[in-house]
């Protein structure tokens, strides 16, 4: 409407989450009233994530190198392996600074509606890291959600007898009050009661 | 001009990850068919939703209506979870290929209450449902779960209600009584030696489970004695009888 150039901006800006097209204006009008080094900052950072970022040829994170920080860090506890379904996940479970052992990036989850089976998945390699060595846990954290849960099934039964493999506990969010807890959490949440 | 809100009973057969919190859920329900929804912040840990709208759960539902083809949920009434479904391998194999079936044979928004009783007896049964073993007790693996009878008597029962329910009594082209040895979906039934010709090839078992799927309840499905040559032509009989009539194919029970 404006111009060709600002109209691409907009169309790009819209294709990420949550950006709508009143969003995409705004941003590409902000944008425009910004100097040009720091716009260009912008674009010099999204075409250096693009260059430099790849998965980590053991856990499938994101890394600048072979090899992430995480599987190279000789203080993470080896024998425990955390599998996640997405990097994001990773962020989340070290933001509790609770867990110190490895993580496995799977790429997503168990699909059938969808098509996607255990071979679009990294489970393979999963299966491979058990398999040479070394791993006495490991924690199934994919998404409480139908298909997190069948594919923490899928490993689960293919694991089982190899190595102990446990999965994150499902409850009520802390600081909840219980009355506003939906049937399936609270549900969910008594089965997994603890001894006190 | 109809209600811009408006309430009915639903199974959640699907659910789409939709931005960055929103979930798309395609419904069965009872008042209304296949409809569509949109359920807005679903995925966070904050959602008054919490996890009501997994696939196979059987809710009361508050819906808005929207300007294209989706609704907006604005309230959810859990009726049953069928959590011990979800949480089963071989249950939620079943699950999914009877939820897959309703999805793809009534895509239009149109009421079809038997449908949808039949897919909420079928859910129900499905939480109790066994998991096949060999004679030594080992579990069956959950790629079986196409052949097993609750949910292929569930669709012989959807075709039947869909209008295209294979006729098996006798050879669909020429009446003959017997003996049937062939199915075509063309032909629309059992078809015997003479008119055999490009037909699936249908043995004994196969004819007579399906037939016993069809007089039998849901819930004796698995007591009318389905041998497994039995269930393997009746799952036979049921996907030739989608590609022909709707052209899909269930993806659901390919997998394994």
């Amino acid at each position: 409407m404006i111009s060709p150039s600002v109209d691409n901006l907009v169309a790009q800006l819209t294709r990420l989450p949550g950006v709508g097209t009143r969003t995409a204006h705004r941003l590409a009008f902000h944008l425009l009233q910004r100097s040009t080094p720091e716009a260009n900052a912008l674009a010099d950072a999204i075409r250096e994530v693009k260059e430099r970022v790849r998965f980590c040829q053991v856990c499938g994170n994101l890394t600048e190198q072979e090899v992430c920080g995480i599987c190279q860090d000789p203080r993470r506890d080896r024998s425990v392996i955390c599998v996640v379904e997405q990097p994001v996940d990773v962020v989340s479970v070290e933001r509790t600074a609770e867990y110190r052992g490895l993580y496995h990036v799977l790429g997503g989850s168990l699909s059938p509606l969808d098509g996607i089976e255990p071979g679009d998945l990294r489970i393979g390699e999963l299966f491979q890291r058990v398999q040479d060595g070394g791993v006495t846990e490991v924690v199934l954290a994919t998404n409480p959600n139908m298909t997190g849960e069948a594919t923490a099934n899928y490993i689960a039964d293919k694991l089982r007898g190899r190595t102990r493999v446990t999965r994150l506990a499902s409850g009520l969010p802390v600081g909840g009050d219980l009355e506003y807890a939906d049937e399936v959490t609270l549900g969910r949440a008594l089965l997994g009661r603890r001894e006190m | 001009m109809a209600a811009r809100s408006f309430r009915t009973e639903a199974v959640v057969l699907r659910s789409l990850r939709l931005g960055e919190a929103d979930r798309i859920v395609h419904l069965a329900s009872l008042e209304h068919g296949r409809i569509g929804a949109v359920a807005r912040g679903i995925r966070k840990t904050t959602s008054k939703f919490g996890g009501r709208l997994e696939p196979l759960s059987h809710v009361e539902l508050e819906l808005t209506r929207g300007r294209g083809e989706l609704h907006t949920v604005t309230g959810v009434q859990l009726l049953a979870s069928h959590q011990r479904s979800r949480d089963d391998s071989y249950r939620l194999s079943v699950g999914l290929v009877g939820a897959e079936a309703v999805l793809k044979l009534f895509p239009e928004e149109e009421a079809n209450q038997r449908a949808f009783q039949a897919l909420t007896r079928f859910l129900d049964l499905l939480d109790d449902l066994p998991r096949p073993t060999t004679a030594d007790g080992t579990p069956l693996p959950g790629d079986r779960a196409a052949f097993e009878p609750l949910v292929l008597s569930l669709q012989l029962k959807l075709l039947w209600v869909a209008g295209y329910l294979p006729h098996l009594e006798s050879c669909a082209e020429c009446g003959a009584a017997g003996p049937l040895g062939g199915f075509s979906a063309r032909i629309g039934g059992a078809v015997c030696a003479q008119h055999a010709a490009g037909a699936l090839p249908l043995s004994p078992d196969g004819l007579q489970g399906m037939q016993a799927l069809l007089r039998a309840p849901l819930a004796d499905a698995n007591r009318v004695g389905l041998t497994d040559r039995g269930a393997r032509d009746c799952h036979a009989v049921v996907t030739a009888s989608y590609e022909f009539n709707g052209g899909f194919r269930l993806r659901s029970a390919t997998q394994g």
